[in-house]
């Protein structure tokens, strides 16, 4: 199995809640990875960050909101390494141009990034399916990898089904909210923690 | 909660066009449904709402309930047809949801909302490129309704063709001067255009929302953007370098005034001043 | 909000007004007849109109409801885009809120 990519809870969750918080809406956000690669040259994206849910494709906020990503990622020890999007029709899985344009931003940054979709058909409050497509960049364009080249990690689906329950979505805080009331963070540090909980060995027993 | 909280709630939500349906028909099933009769006239209002929420939210009996009851008072009435063509819109009958929207029109041909749910369907389809022309076709025909200006600009930046979206901005700011959202978002738009005059444009519109609202962060991070932008331009002389430095000096006083008011932790000043540190994205060519 | 106390006080309020516009008339009506001139009104016929004026003004008040900010941008100020941007007429449906409704 040549897994290229690896999802990890805290990524996938915080993808899933705001897709869920927003369901009439596209929504857009930035996947972070800790650049550490290692031999066979896997990516692990180990957490994701809600950009928008208003107007996904104008300039200014966009540049304001990747910069300030940057910024902290960077004071982590982490790289931005792709882009997350919902389209707002159930069945619209295309990716537009503003999107390439932001997705191949990152990739002139960080070779092996990835963009990924959020396939809306197969959401559900149970999630048994990760309900993604992801995709890579091949001679600058972006194609569909395999189902085998990426892999979220096992207990990811069932931490979004919990937090779905538990309306978690509505706690969830994107760059919109941010810039609409600056109170709230759009790190979603309480999100993290909850994530964290739910995932650990203990949690994983019950 | 109360029933009468929960009147003034979904009150509130009607008339801030928020868009709860989720919680609306929680509220309706838990408190409402069974208090409905004490709301006096305003109940028909509700249960247009929460019809609406339900259909939103795919809650279908509950369309159907509500559909009933103002169905039994209003016979005939055009506004409750348009509910029974959402309804089937909601299910993906786009077809038997047009023929009663075409019989609608037929019957008025005064009345805006059958046309406009036309238009909706449209967008649900996909079909973005034929909504924008019927847009455009219903303002020939509608020219002061505001809403439908709105949802044109939106189609077209989805299409990205903004000078058009510009243009959509531009009316609305003409009904609405007062608003600082729509000077704002035609910053954006201008911003995101790109070119010199369009910087410009954008920064006096960014002057203009911040004028009428000193605490729109958007506002305020867009000035500092475009002040920059034109600051670094080759196109700008040195009078109005200085005019844009202090501009950006202006702005990023305010915004890091604003995250102290807030006490914002180390981490998002950090990002605050990562930030300004490096605006070599600035460059809006690249977008 | 409009209590029976503000209701009480407005009725109150304009029955002494009207009581009093009566009172004032009665008054003239009075001069007339017994042909004296008219100079001002009795003091208490004035005192009472005052009063219940404002007595009126403070009741109706609270039944008007609240005051509206007459600066056209105060109102404005706490506008997002996020109830900015739903347009009633316009919404689409087919979105994935079907997919991940609950019943709770």
């Amino acid at each position: 199995m040549a897994e290229v990519v690896r999802i990890t809870p805290r990524a996938y969750c915080k993808i899933i809640l705001h897709a869920a918080k927003y369901p009439h809406c596209a929504i857009n956000g930035v996947l972070l990875s800790d650049n550490k690669r290692d031999k066979k040259g896997k990516l692990t994206i180990v957490d994701s960050v809600p950009m928008f849910h208003i107007c996904l494709h104008l300039v200014p906020m966009a540049e304001v909101a990747l910069t300030m990503v940057d910024a902290m990622a960077q004071s982590q020890g982490l790289v931005i390494a792709g882009y997350y999007m919902a389209n707002e029709a159930l069945d619209d899985m295309s990716v537009d141009k503003p999107a390439t344009r932001i997705a191949d931003k990152i990739a002139e940054a960080s070779p092996n990034a990835c963009l990924l979709v959020v396939d809306n058909r197969r959401l559900s409050l149970t999630m048994e399916d990760p309900a993604l497509r992801v995709m890579h960049s091949i001679d600058g364009k972006w194609k569909e990898m395999e189902i085998n080249d990426f892999v979220v990690e096992p207990d990811s689906t069932e931490a979004a089904a919990t937090l779905l329950h538990r309306h978690a979505d509505k706690h969830l805080i994107d760059f919109d909210n941010h810039f609409d009331d600056i109170r709230h963070d759009w790190r979603n540090l309480h999100l993290n923690q909850d994530i964290e909980i739910l995932t650990t060995p203990e949690a994983l027993v019950k | 909660m109360h029933w009468s909280e929960a009147r003034d709630l979904v009150r509130k939500w009607r008339e801030d066009n928020a868009r709860k349906s989720q919680e609306l028909v929680e509220i309706w099933e838990s408190t409402l449904k069974d208090k409905v009769h004490k709301l006096g006239d305003e109940q028909f209002q509700v249960l247009e709402q929460v019809c609406i929420g339900a259909i939103d939210c795919h809650r279908i009996d509950v369309a159907e309930y509500c559909l009933k009851k103002l169905t039994s008072q209003f016979k005939d009435s055009s506004r409750i047809l348009l509910l029974s063509a959402m309804e089937f819109e909601a299910v993906e009958m786009y077809d038997d949801a047009i023929e009663i929207l075409d019989a609608m029109i037929k019957r008025d041909e005064t009345n805006p909302a059958p046309r406009k749910r036309k238009i909706a369907i449209l967008r649900s389809r996909g079909r973005t490129i034929e909504a924008i022309k019927a847009l455009t076709d219903y303002l020939k025909r509608f020219a002061i309704d505001q809403e439908a200006w709105q949802e044109l600009c939106d189609l077209y930046l989805i299409e990205q063709e903004y000078g058009k979206a510009a243009f959509c901005m531009e009316e609305l700011i003409l009904h609405n001067p007062h608003n600082h959202l729509f000077h704002e978002r035609l910053a954006e738009i201008r911003y995101t255009q790109g070119g010199f005059d369009n910087l410009e444009s954008a920064r006096s519109y960014y002057c203009q929302a911040l004028k009428l609202n000193r605490n729109n962060m958007r506002a305020l991070f867009g000035l500092y953007l475009t002040a920059y932008s034109i600051a670094t331009s080759q196109k700008c002389v040195s009078a109005k370098k200085k005019e844009a430095h202090s501009l950006m000096s202006w702005a990023m006083k305010r915004i890091s005034q604003r995250y102290k008011e807030t006490a914002a932790d180390k981490s998002q000043i950090d990002a605050l001043e990562g930030l300004m540190g490096s605006l070599q994205l600035g460059s809006n060519s690249n977008l | 909000m409009a209590t029976t106390y503000h209701k009480t006080i407005t009725a109150v309020g304009l029955i002494f007004l009207f009581h009093a516009a009566y009172s004032a008339a009665q008054h003239r009506s009075f001069l007339r007849l017994t042909e004296q001139e008219f100079t001002s009104l009795p003091v208490d016929v004035i005192v009472q109109g005052i009063v219940s004026l404002f007595l009126t003004m403070y009741g109706v008040m609270y039944i008007a409801g609240d005051f509206k900010e007459i600066r056209a941008t105060e109102e404005l100020q706490s506008k997002t885009w996020e109830t900015q941007r739903n347009l009633p007429s316009f919404y689409c449906f087919n979105h994935r809120g079907r997919l991940l409704r609950s019943y709770s």
